[in-house]
């Protein structure tokens, strides 16, 4: 079975927020909802300062969080490594808002239902690249079945020695981050 | 803030009344004749203040509120999350706590109290004549199961106490509620918020009740200075590990102590919880005999406004785990 997460290469990363922009656009958010969100980090003191960008998400989690604490089980982890919410199942406690380290959940007050990214199971349902990938200017997203050694996202896990955020949480994130 | 202030009245008011339970067995275990009118003001409290920290729990559900029978997913649907726990636990505390206050309402003890009002109120005599023959034959149906249903509100009680700290302290994204130590010390401030609740009301009553329990106030406020002694262990181990552990947890207690909460921090824990209280009592070993039934609110009420900060406070000072 699939595994499907992305890898984020940040040496190309403009922090132009495209893809913040273009998933708010997917899935008809409202401006300040963001699913996907860009960090900026200051690094080094005066004169040698730069800035660090990094896009922070739903991390798909192999161990999440979210589903371990959801009381209904309305969060699931689907076979193919995506982490979704059943909507119908939800009651909007936001346990699981708080319980994610990543604060990759948005709680739509207006639905009362939290919100996060989906990996755009839409999309790639019909072989549709997400829409953070595909908007991405620098190129710098790259979708693909970690599961596959020979996939896109495998190699360059293992070429550009991609890695995750604090995999020492221990939740199995499957975002890897190129630095 | 995702959690806010129906969440820590919620915690505030489960813990209080499950501590209320807790120290009325006590006292009846204790004794039960010298602690009369505390096992009776205990038990009568306990189950309503859990059970009013319902609706303010789903004040704060987003479409539980909107569409109430979605609520019914939280017994079965994932028996691994601490919150369906709770919410086994509570149920079950909320039915035998009230259960049991319905057998502490004792017709027949307040009968020659509302006899004396017959010609006043006819309306009130003839509706609490009516309940009083209904309710009977429950009360002596139920009475052989009293002490199983103690046992098993013991337990429970206990359960809630933990729970309340269990259910954020599991966590791994808020440092700061990440401890083993939250969980122990929600469980003291439960028993001590409790006891204070158990003796308001136990004041407020009518006045032989009062005069009944004033024997007492000396050595319950020593039992409640030495809940507050440990209390103050426990946040002072809290904070000072918090503080030296990660960077997340760090900054909570920068906020808490020196930060935009510290005011709350200092005027409503340290102040209102601790030392308002430690003062009248300390002041009455000083003195030698307790002080009246003032005295009592003034201290007991500032336990639980304190205890109640400690819970808004865990909450509002929730910093995310640092993530680069």
């Amino acid at each position: 079975m699939a595994r499907y997460g992305l890898v984020v290469d940040l040496t190309k990363c403009v922090g132009c927020s495209s893809c913040t922009v273009a998933c708010q656009a997917q899935w008809e958010l409202e401006p300040e909802e963001r699913w996907l969100r860009l960090e900026i980090q200051e690094e080094g003191s005066y004169p040698a300062v730069s800035q660090r960008f990094t896009t922070v998400q739903c991390m798909h989690c192999d161990d999440a969080p979210c589903v371990r604490v959801c009381p209904t089980g309305a969060n699931y982890k689907r076979k193919d490594g995506l982490v979704l919410i059943h909507e119908a199942r939800c009651i909007g406690c936001k346990y699981c808002v708080v319980a994610c380290p990543y604060q990759a959940r948005v709680f739509n007050e207006e639905r009362g239902i939290p919100g996060k990214c989906r990996l755009c199971d839409v999309r790639i349902q019909k072989g549709v690249l997400p829409a953070c990938v595909l908007a991405c200017p620098a190129g710098a997203r790259y979708f693909g079945d970690l599961d596959d050694p020979n996939s896109e996202v495998s190699r360059l896990i293992v070429i550009k020695k991609a890695k995750q955020i604090r995999p020492d949480l221990r939740t199995g994130p499957n975002i890897y981050y190129v630095r | 803030m995702t959690w806010g202030l129906p969440i820590a009245i919620y915690l505030f008011l489960a813990g209080a009344g499950a501590g209320a339970f807790l120290c009325a067995m006590g006292a009846e275990v204790y004794s039960r004749r010298t602690f009369r009118p505390l096992v009776h003001s205990g038990t009568i409290i306990s189950g309503p203040m859990v059970a009013l920290g319902m609706p303010f729990l789903i004040y704060d559900l987003g479409i539980g509120r909107q569409e109430p029978w979605r609520i019914f997913f939280l017994f079965f649907g994932n028996p691994g999350s601490i919150m369906t726990w709770g919410t086994w636990i509570i149920s079950a505390f909320v039915t035998v706590a009230m259960t049991l206050a319905f057998m502490e309402l004792d017709f027949d003890e307040r009968w020659p109290w509302l006899e004396k009002r017959r010609a006043h109120h006819p309306l009130l005599y003839r509706r609490l004549t009516f309940l009083k023959d209904l309710m009977t034959p429950i009360h002596l149906a139920i009475e052989p199961y009293r002490g199983r249903l103690l046992v098993t509100g013991t337990i429970l009680a206990l359960a809630t106490t933990v729970y309340t700290g269990l259910l954020i302290g599991i966590l791994n994204s808020v440092p700061l509620w990440n401890s083993a130590i939250l969980p122990v010390l929600f469980m003291d401030s439960a028993l001590s918020t409790g006891l204070a609740a158990a003796v308001i009301y136990a004041v407020v009553q009518p006045i032989e009740e009062r005069r009944l329990l004033a024997h007492h106030f000396f050595s319950l406020n020593q039992i409640h200075a030495l809940m507050i002694v440990v209390e103050v262990l426990f946040i002072f181990s809290w904070l000072l590990l918090a503080a030296n552990s990660s960077t997340a947890a760090s900054q909570s207690i920068h906020l808490l102590m020196f930060g935009d909460l510290a005011p709350l921090f200092w005027i409503g824990i340290a102040f209102f919880g601790i030392m308002d209280p430690m003062i009248i009592y300390i002041y009455e070993v000083v003195l030698g005999k307790p002080l009246m039934a003032y005295g009592m609110i003034v201290s007991d009420g500032s336990v639980l406004v304190g205890g109640f900060i400690l819970r808004y406070l865990a909450l509002a000072a929730a910093v995310p785990v640092v993530l680069f």
